[in-house]
């Protein structure tokens, strides 16, 4: 058995490295090929005539522009395979330096975001559970409903009106620095987390209640009840691992969606992230700066969907049975 | 010999009359005092100023030099132009446009030829790290400046900075300025302890009314009393700190109680925080946003006819109206000047679409013209509204130009970075200052000049330097106005429109102004009431 999830897992890790070197090659598409070249990606089309032509060859022999596009390919890939991520065009500092700390403090904030979210559903998940259609049911499914409708910077701002500037709570305007120490970023996170899960709850509440109405009407649990198990062992022991399964393969997907959403959360609350520095990036077409975010960003995505696999290996028997037949 | 502070001004004033130019010498008998302090920073009568509490202000201006380097303990990259927290420079600007000695207790020309000016220093003036503020550290400082190119409001006249004694130093330069001492209150040209040349001014030492505890130069930083500064019982507040943010966050910072200011507020912004019980101010005048166009590439704006119909299009009064409602609070005339300046010289005709339309025919574009995009970053918040109404007004007189905006954060390196000296097309800030810097730009700043060359760039340096050799004060405004009509003639560079610098802080807060010039802003004033 165990030989077998190593296998799975080691399918699992072959398939990332693969999905890593297609995310390299989109965003080396993306940025250096299409819809001109790598030159004209950085410098638009009418903005050519301010360079001289020196200039201009020394960023095409800078960019890799007098060799093909495979061997370009080639020499990105390997580049971010080992995370060398070069230099900034403008100011030629290291990428990797420039990003260190705005990654780090955005990693925090999605890790906080992501065991608060999951904390959050499981919790409202089993409990609207007990009782579906219940009075405590409707009241969550319905705020659910109205907070998976409710856009990021919207929640943002009402956040701060209301625990910020009515209740006085917490601060309105995060003043850590970026390179703060881990724990004064934990702590300044804690609001920017709770919007960002505000949204991405609600979905995957919806996902676990779901599963957990599906298996407390099973027949499983049903023998479980007549047992004599309490309500509570039932659904925390017996609904809610086969439940989860559904909900995980979302929460995945809420990890590629932090980074598009803490662009707009860390704006509003001034949190020194990685969003704010790929808008810059994105500003000054600061190509290697954008590749290395969002390989970054994808090696995220592709971790999160890893552990998920796993989850779901460690919850499904039917999927260990699976992989275990090869 | 020593020579007594005493002497050393009767000497000065002997030297002074003997060449009769006393008349443009304002603020060289500065040692006036009152309880210890120089008169300027008298505070306002039936003061009764507090001691203790902390400051914290948001900045919607961040520097512009950020992103150009990390360390912000360099007063050239400090997280706003504010240096005056942490450092002093030998003069200060006041809200009137007056020099007023900062660590320079007084200063003059040595002879008539304006050539070498002496400054009697402040003593006692101690650094944060306690040591005393000497002749060497502020000859250290100024080379410092010269070599990393700190103000080019100096470096083309400068020649050399000598120590006279301890307490004296002579700037010696390669070409008469009448107004010398209006240049050194920039607020680049901090005075920091000397050093060796690649760690003078990098470790945030200064003589200012804060030492500097952290920084952040993209975000903010916290600074306390500065409990031996110059300025006895000064300052009031225990603790500053500063942080850049855009506009929403610095009011919903505002509203929360983490700020109790806020400065170069957004116009449109400023009912909302008189709504949060702030007091708002406004300073007399503040920057200007200037077009800088390259004409040493072929682009059709190298024809003065186009650039000067560029100008006629701009609806500049729209601008005072929708972005400032406040209908013709500011006028230009396509120089660095400014209605502020006494020496000013209003265009005929700011805006006539007609005439433009008329002026692009000619000049062979009847059908209208497109040029190559401007970029700007938004120095202040309400920048992107301005750059929206002038493509605009462009566009109704038949001229398509593209205005991007772009981070502020390496801003300066994006536009320097092609094309030297010039830069690419961009539209800046411009700060309001005496007639021989503002219109000295047109000489001395590569990037505003804009490759302008021919007969009248010619005539307009050669008047220049004429200008700021003349000692006497009113033969220079009338030559100031000259030269300002040169500019206008050939257009070399357009501006666009000009704010009111506004503040907004909290009822408590008290004596805190808006500075026309933003970066002239003092701290050591300021107390809390509660």
């Amino acid at each position: 058995m165990l030989a077998s999830i190593a296998r799975m897992i080691g399918r699992r890790l072959f398939m990332a490295f693969f999905i890593l070197s297609f995310t390299a090659l989109i965003v080396f598409l993306g940025t250096e090929v299409l819809p001109g070249d790598a030159l004209t990606a950085s410098i638009p089309a009418e903005e050519l005539q301010f360079y001289s032509p020196e200039q201009l060859a020394q960023m095409r022999s800078e960019l890799g522009m007098d060799r093909s596009i495979p061997v370009r390919f080639l020499e990105v890939w390997h580049q971010l395979m080992t995370f060398d991520f070069g230099t900034t065009i403008m100011k030629k500092e290291s990428v990797a330096t420039r990003i260190f700390h705005p990654i780090v403090n955005s990693a925090i904030m999605a890790g906080l975001a992501l065991v608060v979210m999951l904390a959050l559903v499981i919790a409202l998940g089993v409990l609207a559970s007990l009782k579906p259609g219940g009075r405590l049911d409707n009241a969550i499914s319905t705020t659910t409903l109205f907070t998976y409708s409710m856009p990021d910077f919207v929640v943002s701002n009402v956040f701060v009106i209301v625990f910020a500037v009515w209740l006085g709570l917490v601060p309105a305007v995060i003043f850590a620095p970026t390179n703060a120490p881990k724990l004064t970023i934990l702590a300044a996170a804690i609001v920017p987390v709770i919007a960002l899960c505000v949204h991405g709850a609600a979905y995957q509440f919806r996902l676990l209640r779901a599963g957990m109405v599906e298996a407390l009407n099973s027949d499983y649990v049903e023998r479980a009840r007549l047992a004599g198990i309490p309500q509570w062992r039932i659904s925390v022991i017996h609904a809610l691992p086969s439940a989860l399964i559904p909900m995980l393969n979302a929460t995945a997907y809420f990890v590629a969606g932090l980074l598009a959403t803490s662009v707009v959360v860390e704006a509003v609350f001034k949190f020194p992230g990685a969003g704010g520095e790929l808008l810059r990036a994105l500003s000054q077409r600061e190509i290697p700066t954008i590749q290395a975010i969002a390989f970054l960003a994808a090696l995220a995505v592709v971790f999160a969907n890893l552990i998920a696999d796993l989850a779901i290996l460690a919850l499904d028997p039917r999927v260990r049975t699976r992989s275990s037949n090869g | 010999m020593a020579i007594t502070k005493r002497e050393f001004l009767q000497l000065l004033g002997l030297g002074v009359s003997a060449f009769g130019v006393q008349p443009f010498i304002t603020g060289s008998a500065a040692a006036q005092t009152v309880d210890g302090l120089p008169a300027w920073a008298a505070l306002p009568a039936g003061s009764n100023p507090k001691t203790g509490g902390k400051l914290i202000y948001g900045q919607t201006y961040p520097n512009w030099a950020v992103g150009s380097s990390d360390n912000g303990k360099h007063p050239y990259y400090w997280i706003d132009l504010l240096t005056r927290s942490i450092w002093n420079s030998l003069v200060w600007i006041d809200h009137d446009y007056n020099v007023q000695g900062e660590l320079a207790e007084s200063w003059a020309p040595s002879d008539g030829t304006l050539k070498v000016w002496d400054f009697k220093l402040r003593e006692g003036v101690m650094f944060h790290n306690g040591k005393e503020m000497t002749s060497e550290d502020v000859v250290a400082s100024f080379n410092a400046h010269i070599a990393q190119k700190g103000s080019s409001f100096i470096t083309k006249w400068f020649e050399k900075v000598e120590a006279q004694g301890k307490y004296g130093v002579r700037f010696i330069l390669n070409a008469p300025y009448a107004e010398w001492p209006y240049a050194l209150a920039e607020y680049r040209l901090a005075i920091a302890p000397a050093a060796a040349p690649d760690l003078i001014l990098t470790d945030g030492i200064g003589t200012g009314p804060f030492k500097l505890v952290s920084v952040d130069n993209r975000r903010g930083f916290q600074a306390v009393r500065n409990e031996n500064y110059w300025m006895k019982g000064r300052p009031f507040i225990d603790e500053l700190e500063g942080y850049v943010v855009n506009s929403q966050t610095a009011i919903n910072g505002f509203r929360s109680g983490q700020f109790n200011a806020v400065f170069n507020i957004d116009p449109t912004t400023a009912a909302q925080f008189e709504g949060a019980g702030g007091i708002v101010h406004k300073s007399k005048g503040g920057d200007q946003f200037l077009i800088s166009m390259p004409k040493n590439l072929d682009i059709a704006w190298n024809d003065p006819r186009v650039r000067l119909a560029m100008s006629l299009s701009i609806d500049r009064e729209a601008i005072n109206t929708i972005v400032y409602n406040d209908p013709g609070s500011w006028v230009g005339n396509d120089t660095q000047m400014s209605g502020l300046n006494r020496e000013f010289v209003p265009r005929d005709k700011a805006f006539d679409i007609a005439t433009a339309k008329k002026l692009l025919a000619e000049a062979g574009h009847p059908n209208g013209i497109d040029l190559p995009p401007i970029v700007f970053s938004p120095s202040f918040p309400e920048m992107p509204r301005i750059m929206a109404i002038v493509v605009e007004s462009l566009k109704k007189a038949g001229i398509n130009m593209d205005i991007r905006e772009m981070p502020t954060d390496g801003f300066d390196a994006y536009v320097k970075g092609v094309n030297p000296p010039y830069g690419r097309p961009s539209a800046g800030v411009v700060g309001p200052r005496n007639p021989a810097i503002n219109l000295g730009r047109m000489v001395a700043n590569d990037v505003e000049k804009g490759a302008w060359t021919g007969e009248k760039a010619d005539a307009y340096a050669k008047l220049y330097a004429e200008t700021i050799a003349e000692p006497n004060e009113e033969k220079r405004i009338g030559m100031y106005q000259e030269l300002q009509k040169i500019l206008q003639s050939d257009t070399p560079a357009i501006v666009l429109g000009g704010r009111r610098n506004m503040l907004a802080h909290a009822p408590g807060v008290q004596n805190l102004k808006s500075h026309s010039q933003n970066w002239s802003s003092r701290f050591d004033d300021v107390w809390i009431e509660s």
